[in-house]
């Protein structure tokens, strides 16, 4: 429940902080929603849930995104997330991105080389620039939603597709750059 | 530092960060839209949003944040004493209002899901709600230092 705008319950709290701020606001969505088609979003969809357990965001946490259930992204995986560095249904580029998300997320100045270089195995360096800054503004949004105590729904936060793009979905799942090997 | 991406080096943006405005142009379109939009808003004080940008340059140890600073905010009275305070601003001298934001900004920063509700009530009390919502689309864009960290695109 948000504490900035008296009256706004959970469910309209998102629409009430817009209000205030829409320009600035939908810049921030806006970006939060960008990166889809820039990375696998099975990984990156993965990432933003680690993100949403390590920031206690349980609200960010029940959101699903439609580009990686639609790229084949099952919650027989995301229930396995907390154990990534021994399940069997993680890839090697998937364990690669947690590794990095977690050291992002505890200490930034504490990110190795090796980290970034095991990232870079398996996208280009265009990729794996999308995919961190994926993480730094995936961990804004939910910090945002945290401190301001606002619950927006997935597409308020940019993670549904846009109608128009429906007769593209399977064309955007098959040519996002895949990450998903055989585990 | 060591840069971590296929990069050159020598050639910088405007803040001094390893220029990458070639490799996604999209995104980095978004993200100068984020920082444009929330400071666009202007409801904070200067000294206020610089104090509370320059805590969080020395939170994240970023070398190109700490070294810039903001020409608005310095004709407004952001001196050096003042951002040096910021490192231990409870035991500072800076006003009240201001020392609320810095709180602010560390729970933010640190344990956003624990803010307090004295916190809370310091924040209505000195800030609207517009200036709020200012404040942290101003820190979630500054914290694109940390892109820079992880990438070691602030090496010197």
């Amino acid at each position: 429940m948000t504490w900035l705008v008296d009256g706004a319950d959970e469910q309209d709290s998102w629409a009430r902080i817009e209000a205030l701020a829409p320009a600035g606001v939908g810049a921030l969505t806006d970006l939060h929603g960008s990166f889809w088609h820039l990375v696998d979003p099975v990984v990156l969809e993965l990432c933003r849930l680690r993100i949403a357990t390590l920031l206690g965001a349980e609200a960010e946490a029940r959101l699903r995104s439609e580009w990686a259930r639609a790229a084949g992204l099952t919650e027989e995986k995301i229930a396995a997330l907390p154990a990534w560095p021994t399940s069997a249904l993680f890839s090697a580029a998937e364990r690669a991105c947690l590794a990095l998300t977690e050291q992002f997320m505890l200490d930034v100045n504490g990110v190795t080389s090796d980290q970034t270089d095991g990232v870079l195995e398996h996208f280009s360096t265009q990729e794996c620039y999308a995919f961190v800054n994926a993480l730094w503004s995936f961990e804004q949004f939910q910090r945002i939603c945290l401190v301001l105590g606002v619950t927006p729904t997935a597409e308020q936060a940019g993670l549904t597709m846009p109608p128009a793009t429906e007769a593209g979905r399977t064309m955007g799942a098959e040519t996002a750059h895949t990450a998903q090997e055989d585990p | 530092m060591t840069l971590r991406l296929d990069l050159d080096g020598t050639v910088r943006d405007r803040v001094g960060a390893v220029d990458t405005s070639t490799l996604i142009p999209e995104l980095d379109q978004h993200k100068r839209r984020l920082m444009k939009e929330a400071y666009r808003l202007g409801g904070i004080d200067p000294v206020t949003g610089e104090l509370v940008r320059f805590r969080n340059a020395r939170l994240q140890d970023c070398h190109v944040c700490q070294a810039f600073r903001d020409p608005n905010a310095r004709e407004h009275g952001a001196t050096e004493d003042k951002l040096a305070a910021v490192d231990d601003y409870e035991a500072s001298d800076l006003p009240e209002d201001q020392k609320v934001a810095l709180r602010f900004a560390d729970a933010y920063l640190t344990s956003p899901a624990e803010l307090t509700d004295e916190l809370r009530a310091s924040m209505r009390r000195d800030y609207t709600p517009v200036q709020i919502v200012e404040l942290v689309l101003r820190l979630s864009a500054t914290t694109s230092n940390r892109v820079l960290r992880t990438l070691g695109l602030d090496a010197d």
